[in-house]
């Protein structure tokens, strides 16, 4: 056999060897567990995809690809490509796809060109673009990250050469080696998600006044946020220096029956509870607040029964989901107790009256 | 106005703290950077707190500038009289300009360059955080936001008593808040983006004086991505500044250990008794007490400067124990109990009941488990690994910072037994257990990223 023949299948053979086979089905093979990883949720899939992504690494490492020059562009454009994905998918959560019509121009558009606006939506669902909106950031991070880790081997050959002959001599530098990137990895891509979500949410809500924001931050008034809203609406129908009557602290009234907590969003004003759930009015009270109670478990709706009609001066209560306040009867008031309503009585005391 | 009198208090914080780094002789630019944040916010509160404290000035904007302008003055007043010498090297303009710095960075190779720029973009998206969302945890608006409110509205603490639930935790974090608040701004957490950027700038510096750029590069980066601390760093709570302060003061006092330089334990004796500032309730500043004592051992052995290092070690004591006494004072006076020495658990427990003690232990061993252990088990496990390869290769520098290490595991199994002789709902507080336990982090990645079975003899210069 000519001698360049034998030379081309001694390459061949060279790129056959098992660092490369095995290279190459771990590339795969991380591909796979990384899509698994992102489907599930599932935080042992996640582990085993980190570790599948530097078990990749150190094959790369022993493998002759590290010098094929096809096989180090490809790596490059595959970087390449993951950057962009990344950039389009952060540019498609800043642009916030699902409320284009807040922007004024696209509002026109579409009012002028209906059938242009139905085909892009069309399009949209049809090709299931939402699905990449959908994935969580640190699933295309863990694809840098471990195209990234190829990049850098490439790019150190004789550097990473020498730091693996020196680790891979001791087991348990080794060990620890593996262990620190595993937990560098796994906490990368863990912080990734938190703090990507709060800087689209702070992107979303930029409009709003700054202690406002507490709302959203608090995932809105449906859930922890409603505290902020209600606080607002006592403070406008309440004196400061004055004292408000609160449920006691449990699981129904987490938040307003815990004195602690719902002082900050009130004071100067004194807040005064008992721990019994129908407890006289306190002689100090100046104001009942009305709270039906935002959270699991027991009877909701507080106070229990309303004080003597001569003893109520004005009632405000306040639509949790509208946000419309207004001035209602203590008839009103009374049948409805229990369900969904939130406000404040104002009292007026007249010598002894306790108003019970 | 309200931006340009915050701006101006940060710088005064600042300054005081870099007049501090000059006096104590810190030379390396990224740690007296950091080193200048933390004790400019450490000391320059508790200075406002003490003109409260002593000479009934209400606390207030006027008063925090007054106090801050003045220990200015003094101090660096001391650093022209005592460190002239050092002024010119530590205000070399060559070496601070931008231009230099970026030339600097820009010939570091392709790791280095990766590991500030990530550095770089996650402090960017934590100034973010603060900066944009208000005071919303818990915790903060039940007591350390709270105070502050009551601090600008009232300018004193005496409302406290009243208002019950005031002086669970010394007023740190509160007068940060405070001071945010009296400048009409309502971005108080800033301020802990400041601290945790200072602490991974000292952090960098520690490490940088024990292994190679490259190490210290990623070992700083290990600990900004650890989520629990990363995480902390755009919460209200004491926690963050706690494990800035305890950790670099303990770190420092581990560097004392191995040169027994004056100013090590100076800087690591006072970080660590400003952590008793930020919270008192945990006991690890004892640790502290156990370093300058075997320091003070070495000394006497190797026969080092044995008067001068038995001089420092008293003082160095008297920061670490010394600093909570003013907060200590206040609440003795006003409420007449001590709510926060950890030795103070002794009067509390009424019922020293041993019959069931083995059941006992294992109910705390078994809770520890469950709350404390898997905050830092991972980092445990490599430290424990390393140190096993260390010790095979004959590497003994990190025996003294482990061994301090496994005193705080003991530490912690001691406080949470002797906490349930007395406390009924010892056993449901785990997150509290869990934060608590967050201290050992930066300590496991400093032991792991400092050991020399890293560096390859080449490196080691």
């Amino acid at each position: 056999m000519p001698n360049n023949k034998k030379e081309s299948l001694t390459n061949h053979l060279i790129l056959l060897n098992h660092w490369n086979i095995s290279t190459v089905l771990f590339i795969l093979l991380t591909g796979v567990i990384l899509t698994i990883a992102e489907l599930s949720g599932d935080i042992f899939f996640k582990i085993i995809s980190i570790t599948t992504i530097i078990i990749n690494w150190f094959l790369y490492a022993n493998s002759d690809f590290k010098t094929n020059k096809f096989v180090k562009n490809c790596i490059k454009i595959t970087l390449v490509f993951f950057i962009l994905l990344l950039m389009m998918y952060v540019f498609l959560h800043f642009l916030n796809i699902y409320n284009l019509y807040r922007f004024k121009e696209v509002e026109m558009f579409c009012t002028k060109h209906t059938d242009v606006c139905a085909t892009v939506t069309s399009i949209f669902f049809k090709l299931k673009i939402y699905r990449f909106i959908t994935l969580s950031i640190s699933l295309l991070l863990s694809f840098i990250l471990f195209i990234g880790g190829l990049y850098f081997l490439n790019t150190y050959n004789s550097l990473t050469k020498i730091y693996i002959k020196k680790y891979v001599k001791s087991p348990l530098l080794f060990l620890s080696l593996i262990l620190i990137f595993i937990l560098f990895l796994n906490n990368m891509l863990t912080i990734s998600d938190k703090i990507f979500s709060l800087t689209i949410k702070a992107w979303n809500n930029k409009h709003l006044h700054f202690y406002d924001r507490f709302v959203p931050y608090e995932s809105g008034i449906e859930h922890g946020g409603w505290i902020w809203e209600y606080a607002k609406f006592i403070n406008k129908n309440t004196n400061e220096h004055e004292t408000i009557f609160v449920p006691p602290q449990n699981d129904i009234w987490a938040q307003e029956g815990n004195i602690h907590y719902f002082r900050w969003f009130l004071y100067p004003r004194n807040l005064v509870q008992s721990i019994d759930v129908t407890a006289d009015i306190p002689l100090t009270a100046d104001y009942i607040l009305i709270s039906r109670g935002g959270w699991l478990g027991g009877k909701p709706g507080w106070p229990k029964k309303m004080p003597k009609v001569e003893c109520v001066e004005t009632i405000h209560i306040i639509n949790r989901k509208t946000l419309v306040a207004e001035t209602v009867s203590t008839v009103d008031i009374d049948k409805n107790l229990n369900q969904d309503i939130w406000g404040i009585i104002k009292l007026k005391r007249s010598g002894n009256n306790t108003c019970q | 106005m309200s931006i340009v009198s915050y701006i101006f208090t940060l710088f005064l914080f600042f300054s005081f703290g870099y007049s501090l780094s000059i006096m104590l002789e810190v030379k390396h630019h990224i740690e007296r950077w950091g080193i200048s944040w933390l004790l400019g916010l450490g000391w320059g509160t508790m200075i406002w707190f003490l003109s409260y404290l002593l000479f009934n000035i209400p606390f207030s904007l006027g008063s925090l500038f007054t106090c801050l302008i003045v220990a200015n003055i003094t101090f660096w007043g001391l650093v022209i009289v005592t460190k002239r010498k050092f002024i010119r090297q530590f205000f070399s303009i060559r070496n601070i300009h931008p231009k230099n710095i970026i030339l600097y960075w820009y010939k570091q190779n392709n790791f280095i360059k990766t590991c500030t720029v990530i550095l770089a973009i996650l402090g960017i998206l934590v100034l973010l955080q603060d900066v944009f969302w208000p005071v919303t945890d818990w915790d903060a608006l039940a007591l350390y936001d709270f105070r502050a409110k009551v601090i600008v509205a009232t300018g004193s603490l005496q409302s406290g008593v009243q208002l019950g639930y005031f002086f669970q935790y010394p007023l740190f974090t509160s007068l940060l808040h405070a001071a945010t608040y009296f400048t009409s701004l309502g971005n108080a957490k800033i301020y802990y983006f400041i601290i945790f950027q200072a602490f991974l700038a000292v952090f960098y510096a520690c490490l940088r004086k024990k292994t190679t750029i490259e190490i210290s590069a990623f070992g700083t980066l290990v600990l900004a991505t650890c989520p629990l601390i990363f995480y902390h760093s755009f919460t209200a709570y004491t926690n963050l500044s706690y494990i800035v302060y305890a950790c670099l003061g303990i770190i420092y006092l581990w560097h004392w250990l191995d040169n027994l330089k004056p100013n090590n334990l100076l800087i690591g004796s006072m970080l660590l008794g400003l952590s008793t500032w930020v919270r008192m309730s945990e006991p690890f500043y004892y640790l502290g007490l156990l370093l300058l004592a075997i320091g003070m051992c070495f000394s006497f052995y190797k026969k080092y400067k044995i008067k001068q290092t038995l001089l420092l070690v008293i003082v160095g004591a008297c920061f670490i124990y010394f600093t909570k006494y003013p907060w200590n004072y206040l609440i003795t006076i006003l409420i007449s109990e001590n709510l926060g020495d950890p030795l103070a658990i002794f009067t509390l427990i009424k019922n020293w009941d041993f019959s069931n003690v083995f059941q006992r232990v294992y109910d705390v061993a078994e809770y520890l488990l469950k709350y404390s252990v898997p905050v830092f088990l991972w980092y445990g496990l490599i430290a424990v690994i390393i140190i096993a390869n260390d010790i095979k290769n004959k590497f003994f520098s990190n025996i003294i910072p482990f061994l301090t290490l496994l005193i705080t595991l003991v530490l912690i199994f001691v406080g949470t037994f002797l906490t349930s002789l007395w406390l009924e709902s010892w056993n449901r507080i785990g997150d509290s257990v869990a934060r608590m336990s967050l201290f050992l982090i930066p300590l496991f990645i400093y032991i792991i990223f400092t050991s020399k079975s890293w560096v390859l003899t080449k490196d080691k210069k």
